[in-house]
């Protein structure tokens, strides 16, 4: 590929990506801090399931405490950040506009964390709410807005000064899950925190209405932004189709709002089975993206990083594992038997963990270096493969582990004549097996952490170098 | 995944930063057929299983009227057991809305024969029958039915119908007991001919 | 879609469609339900939950109880007990239709066995059928001056454990604030759970330590919601008799914290034993201790 078929002089990307340094880099190393927390709690809470005598004595650790806090760390603290230092990232590149305001991203971001803290710390603390993925208790919520009114602000109006007019498939997902986190949380907040909130068995709808935006449109669509970014871009051939590109997005935009739920859950019929048909568009919609993406693969070569287009197909495979799967759990029959157990965590693991996660890890190992023009400090057990493969497999080991033991233990929870200590008994193994996960998805955490860390201190120790040549000749 | 500088890439010295481009293969037809094949499956999904998007209707039960008929007791309400009967028995003629047929049967729903007081005349018209004309709401019908007093043997079936038809549509008169619906049956079950209207009307309302 | 503000009113409109569907719609028709007057308990259900039920549920929410415990049964089908209430004045044809009734389910019924039904009222005739051959039996009866009735039996593996005479509906959670039905089992289910376990003195103990009544379960203690407490002349009234091996020590006593005490009151006032119209199922006064037979049974 000559520099001739770029319709912009490269030179330029320096100032584009430089002008994003310093945002992205703290919000990076913020996301990174909040993926080792949230691993660290789910260590906890996956020892305490087949421990229960581990700190057993605190209220603030216990596992229904730990389990809400791990998720919300992970959801607000790593994949949202991550998520919009990646959104940040695909902007500028494919608009080729440097970014604006980068000081109300910067503000925006402190606010984030000090909400999420806080927010974290009230769960911990006997405020939590109740609902998932909205586990925080309630006066967090317009803070986060504030935060994210500050930083999507700011991608939108980079957004509207792209100087490359034409979309790419990856922006529509970016700005689809920009827009709708904004009005999914304002909604679903104020129906369920504000001072009249929605009574009864509404609260359950709105809530699942809340974690399935979350699953599908707002992660879902940064995983599918970064996957349709990647797979060409590092494979150094076009997308497919744009066409192709177009009718999943708004199949899965139409379809994302309610799937995940099942029947026979207390809700009238009319929520399951509406939920069904969702989850059967958006699983369409799911193998439309991957036929786009093996015909854009098709032919290609090993790539310039064969590894990470390894990660990337790897994650885009657990993204339409994970909407089959939820396809064929919403079904009467194997919803019967998935319901109640730990299949359905096995699916958060494959959807948020699986797809979205690793996406989000390869970002940052990729545009990281870009962006500060300082490279990964290569060594031994730190380099950014063992550190994946870590990652990776202790992901799908868990993500099987709750699949398949989820699935046995349903299993034995529908056969009314064994006893509730044989169902417990049923998955026992299998969690047992996850800790193991858990443990090398934490392992992973803290190294990234690490990586990202050194990353931090290496830039701000040559920035703070240019500053004093930059006196130092000043004085001369 | 390599960790070997790649900050020379960055600096755009390689083109591995070209921005990827989007190709314009159309969307093939097999991609239509299969989204129309869901849709139309959806739709069956929610017109068979969704129970009709009613509150009242969850998990096994089909519909709101599956509902309605599943719960305990419901054989004992008579206006329930009198809905059957009029379906069986009266509706060819006076229609299951009550509305009879234009000049043929007169209209229940509304009459003033039946929104009265006592059930005395109705029951008397469904044992024996009835000939000759009779006025109702104001208009003249000239029209036989014949008695039911032998099809309709249980006093509880007739109470239950005479009930169900004081209750239906605008109707809004009281339930007759199976007490009354024996009473009349004692008194005039084996008259053996229908009645005219002229002799109802010189009867009393309720069941004496 | 090559332009931005295209694509910000599709994705609005997508949004709103959304939202209509899923948020106002449910809102609208689930969220204003009123209380309903249940003919078989004779008072307006759900009722309102009092200042103690509500600070236990509190204690539970804050623990993040429902990260391991459903408060929903579900049902996964219906069958029918037909049952013969009165005889009436034609014994004789009741008999030969009870024979016929018999043909009709795929049974064979002697007249022997058809008077012995007939002698002890009232008798279940068929057990578990579907509907449509219930319907069919009753039809049978019709005119014959004999009453039957058809009893509705809820299906299904968690009514089967005990967890619930009938599966739990929108009406149940009326006064949930928040909502806490959860979706996990590591533990069972306590939607019904103050119907069938009404010892105290279990719960309390059990919360401070559940190996100490439940062999093998694998819930955490929740020994914060209790004082250890060195004993003061006499033993406090409210202390837990534990057996030895899970005792507190020599001269030491576990006395409860009020909001142990809350939690059970919470955990006692969750029932569904009453019969909706969206759940139906037939209900009798014998019930509430015939369903008492779960296998978390308190150890004696």
């Amino acid at each position: 590929m000559d520099e001739s078929s770029s319709s912009k002089p490269i030179s330029d990307w320096k100032d584009i990506d430089t002008s994003y340094r310093f945002p992205t880099l703290f919000l990076v190393a913020k996301a990174t801090g909040w993926l080792l927390i949230s691993t660290l709690f789910s260590l906890l809470a996956s020892i305490k399931m087949h421990s229960p005598e581990f700190l057993s004595n605190c209220s603030w650790v216990t596992y229904g405490v730990l389990v809400p806090a791990a998720r919300n760390a992970f959801i607000y603290g790593f994949a949202l950040q991550a998520g919009f230092a990646a959104m940040l990232w695909m902007t500028m590149r494919l608009g080729q506009v440097k970014l604006r305001g980068p000081g109300f991203i910067f503000i925006g971001m402190i606010l984030w964390n000090l909400a999420l803290v806080l927010g974290i710390l009230g769960l911990m603390g006997g405020g939590l709410s109740g609902y998932a993925f909205l586990d925080m208790p309630g006066f967090v919520y317009p803070m986060l807005f504030t935060a994210y009114a500050l930083i999507g602000g700011m991608a939108i109006l980079t957004f509207f000064k792209r100087q490359v007019r034409e979309l790419y498939p990856s922006q529509w997902f970016i700005y689809a899950s920009f827009y709708w986190f904004p009005w999914m949380l304002t909604i679903a907040s104020y129906a369920l925190f504000s001072s009249e909130p929605a009574r009864g068995i509404a609260q359950a709808l709105i809530n699942q209405w809340y974690v399935s935006g979350m699953t599908t449109i707002v992660l879902g669509f940064v995983g599918l932004a970064l996957v349709q970014y990647f797979i060409p871009k590092l494979s150094g051939r076009d997308l497919y189709s744009s066409h192709l590109s177009f009718f999943a997005f708004w199949m899965m935009l139409l379809f994302g709002g309610l799937t995940g739920l099942l029947e026979a859950q207390s809700l009238p019929a009319w929520a399951g089975v509406i939920s069904s048909v969702c989850s059967h568009f958006v699983s369409l919609a799911w193998v439309i993206v991957a036929y786009n993406l093996w015909k854009s693969l098709q032919g290609s070569g090993r790539g310039s990083d064969p590894f990470a287009l390894l990660l990337v197909r790897a994650a885009a495979l657990s993204g339409l594992v994970g909407a089959l799967l939820t396809a064929w759990g919403s079904r009467p029959a194997a919803a019967e038997l998935v319901q109640f157990s730990l299949f359905l965590p096995g699916l958060t693991w494959l959807q948020l963990f699986g797809f979205v996660g690793t996406l989000l890890l390869v970002s940052i190992y990729y545009f990281l270096p870009r962006v500060t023009e300082l490279p990964w400090k290569s060594g031994g057990i730190l380099s950014w493969k063992g550190v994946m493969t870590c990652y990776f497999s202790g992901v799908s080991l868990i993500s099987l582990v709750y699949l398949v033991g989820g699935w046995k233990q349903g299993k034995t929870l529908a056969d009314a004549s064994k006893s509730f200590a044989e169902v417990q008994a049923a998955a026992m193994t299998f969690i047992r097996i996850s800790t193991v996960g858990e443990l090398l998805v934490f392992v992973a955490a803290l190294m990234v952490c690490l990586k990202v860390t050194g990353m931090l201190i290496a830039q701000l120790r040559a920035y703070i170098q240019c500053c004093c040549s930059c006196k130092s000749e000043a004085t001369q | 995944m390599s960790s070997k500088p790649n900050n020379t890439k960055s600096k755009g010295k390689t083109g591995n930063d070209r921005e990827p481009g989007v190709g314009k293969a159309p969307v093939s037809v097999g991609v239509f057929v299969v989204t129309i094949l869901l849709a139309y499956w959806a739709m069956m999904e929610l017109n068979t299983r969704a129970g009709g998007f009613s509150r009242y209707v969850y998990g096994p039960y089909e519909s709101y009227a599956v509902v309605e008929s599943v719960q305990p007791g419901s054989g004992d309400d008579p206006i329930k057991r009198g809905a059957d009967i009029y379906r069986n028995i009266c509706s060819p003629c006076h229609q299951a809305s009550g509305m009879g047929a234009p000049g043929q049967f007169p209209p229940l729903a509304g009459s003033d024969w039946v929104n009265v007081e006592g059930p005395n005349r109705m029951l008397r018209i469904v044992l024996n029958g009835l000939g000759g004309p009779i006025e109702v709401n104001g208009e003249t019908w000239n029209a036989v039915m014949p008695g039911f007093g032998d099809v309709i043997v249980s006093d509880e079936d007739l109470a239950a119908v005479i009930s169900y038809v004081r209750n239906s549509w605008t109707n809004e008169a009281s339930i007759c007991t199976p007490e009354e619906a024996a009473a009349v049956r004692a008194e005039s079950g084996d008259r053996g001919r229908a009645w005219t209207s002229t002799e109802l009307l010189a009867l009393p309302l309720e069941v004496q | 879609m090559q332009k931005g503000y295209q694509l910000f009113f599709g994705i609005l409109a997508v949004m709103v469609i959304s939202w209509l569907g899923l948020v106002v719609f449910p809102t609208v028709q689930l969220g204003h339900q009123s209380t309903r007057q249940v003919k078989e308990i004779g008072r307006h259900y759900p009722s309102e939950p009092g200042s103690i039920v509500l600070n236990g549920r509190k204690v539970y929410q804050q623990a993040g109880c429902v990260a391991c415990h459903t408060q929903q049964v579900r049902q996964s089908g219906y069958a029918f007990d037909v049952v013969l209430n009165e005889v009436g004045d034609f014994p004789d044809s009741v008999k030969q239709i009870l024979v016929d009734a018999a043909k009709l389910a795929g049974k064979a019924l002697s007249g022997e066995e058809a008077s012995s039904q007939m002698a002890q009222l009232p008798s279940t005739l068929l057990e578990g059928v579907d509907r449509v051959t219930a319907e069919g039996v009753i039809r049978l009866f019709k005119d014959s001056g004999a009453k039957v009735a058809a009893n509705i039996l809820p299906l299904g593996p968690d009514i089967q454990r005990g967890w619930g005479p009938r599966q739990t509906v929108g009406l149940d959670y009326l006064y949930d604030q928040p909502l806490l039905m959860g979706q996990q089992r590591l533990g069972p289910d306590l939607a019904n759970v103050g119907a069938r376990l009404t010892d105290r003195d279990w719960h309390l103990k059990h919360l401070y330590h559940p190996r100490s009544v439940v062999d093998g379960s694998n819930m955490p203690a929740y020994t914060y919601l209790f004082s250890v407490q060195p004993i003061d002349g006499e033993p406090s009234p409210d202390a837990l008799e534990l057996s030895e091996a899970f005792s507190a020590g020599e001269g030491m006593e576990v006395v409860p914290k009020p909001e142990a005490h809350a939690l059970v009151d919470y955990l006692m006032s969750l029932r569904i034993e009453n019969p909706v119209f969206e759940a139906p199922y037939m209900f009798t006064q014998a019930d509430p201790s015939d369903i008492n037979n779960s296998e978390m049974q308190p150890a004696q």
